[in-house]
């Protein structure tokens, strides 16, 4: 929630076809599962296209975090297309770029730098939230 | 835009070959004007590769010897040498690559370009493939890699 | 010559719950173990994005969506972009039917939920051999 009342959500591509995906899926859930489940939540990101009420409204009511595998941007564009603007993006891609030692392939399961980069990005994403949960929304 | 490629289809995957350009047996185009050239990787040498996290190009000046490395790029899991399919000097670099490298994934056969070269033997052109016999080789190429990226 | 088409495996994204989780990861393990050579994933966000092969491939080919809950994103997405689905899983159906609990967590699974997602991918992988004639 930020300062207002506004909720936050964090919102990844999910995609399954790279590590990017599931990567940026587990840092979200680190996010509104552990390290500030307070703060934060997720939607499906299928629900909210699909034109489903309750997703669309929850979005455009919120301040909305993107995380997306790679410059696809299915998160992003996603959530714009839906009704909802995006007040923060987070791109996986851009974790590894700072990262270059933690190479990693697996999708389905992640390995050891797998979980590393999520851990990394999920405390960027969780600062993030932090940030827009004290706006001041006048 | 269809009528620009040539292209085959594998599961899902889409792979294209663009025509009015030159192809070594190593992926890589070459658009040659008299003795310059502009080379950048093949639709399917990105793909096989994944999401272009670094590139690590040749340096304007630098020279470049038919069947050697000149640039790597590396991705999430692996590092791949690009061979130049030419010899000649680095006349020119796409500044655009080195901090945004996912443009040779975005657009192999445009803005993702690596180097343009003045060449030092134009005569080496004629070892190259025109997208026809390209295309044949790649669907070669393609039906060894459709396991490694089955999951893309 | 009796060509069997390969077949395109839809999971949802599922991050609303455990079941989304092993949503993906049945699919997952359907593609990399147990029918490898005759399935494709369609990625649904980037179906859902309008991506050309994600579709090109969903219109030509017999699909499965893998659902994990009532909301059928996936089965939805893929009838109303391409085609309906050749057959569709609900994946919190199937556990109730099974008498399985679903998974506690949704970001990633303990024993008993890796031994439902196994049971689900062999499900999946018998409806992709009967959508293939075998």
């Amino acid at each position: 929630m930020t300062k207002s009342g506004k909720p936050i959500l964090v919102i990844p591509c999910s995609g399954i076809g790279k590590a990017f995906g599931s990567i940026g899926r587990d840092a979200t859930f680190r996010v509104v599962d552990e390290l500030r489940k307070e703060k934060a939540d997720t939607l499906c990101l299928s629900l909210l296209v699909m034109g489903d009420e309750e997703a669309r409204d929850k979005v455009a009511a919120a301040k909305c975090i993107a995380v997306d595998g790679c410059p696809l941007e299915c998160a992003g564009k996603n959530i714009v297309r839906s009704g909802g603007s995006v007040a923060a993006h987070f791109w996986v891609m851009e974790q590894l770029k700072e990262n270059r030692g933690l190479k990693t392939g697996e999708v389905t399961f992640l390995d050891e730098n797998g979980v590393k980069l999520s851990k990394l990005l999920a405390e960027r994403i969780a600062r993030k939230v932090d940030e827009l949960a004290e706006e001041d929304q006048g | 835009m269809a009528e620009e490629y040539l292209q085959m289809t594998a599961d899902k995957f889409i792979f294209r070959v663009k025509k009015n350009l030159l192809y070594s047996q190593d992926d890589v185009w070459v658009d040659a004007a008299g003795a310059k050239a502009k080379i950048g990787v093949t639709d399917f040498f990105q793909r096989r590769g994944g999401d272009i996290i670094f590139l690590e190009p040749p340096r304007q000046g630098d020279s470049l010897t038919r069947g050697s490395k000149f640039a790597s790029f590396e991705t999430i899991k692996v590092v791949f040498d690009v061979i130049s399919p030419v010899s000649g000097v680095v006349t020119r670099t796409n500044a655009e690559l080195e901090p945004n490298p996912e443009t040779m994934n975005a657009d192999p056969y445009g803005k993702g370009w690596i180097v343009e070269v003045a060449l030092m033997d134009v005569g080496e052109l004629d070892g190259l493939l025109t997208p026809e016999a390209y295309l044949e080789l790649m669907k070669g190429k393609v039906a060894d890699e459709m396991k490694k990226i089955k999951g893309m | 010559m009796n060509i069997k088409p390969k077949v395109g495996v839809v999971s949802c994204s599922g991050e609303c719950c455990s079941l989304g989780t092993l949503s993906r990861i049945a699919t997952r393990l359907v593609l990399e173990e147990y029918r490898p050579d005759v399935t494709v994933t369609i990625c649904l966000p980037l179906f859902l994005a309008g991506e050309l092969e994600e579709h090109g491939f969903a219109k030509e080919h017999p699909t499965i969506a893998v659902d994990g809950c009532g909301k059928l994103c996936a089965r939805k997405a893929i009838a109303r972009y391409s085609k309906e689905p050749a057959d569709s899983v609900v994946v919190g159906d199937l556990l109730e039917q099974w008498g399985i609990e679903a998974p506690a967590s949704r970001r990633e699974l303990d024993d008993d939920g890796m031994e439902a997602a196994r049971r689900l991918a062999q499900e999946i992988s018998g409806r992709i051999d009967r959508i293939r004639g075998e």
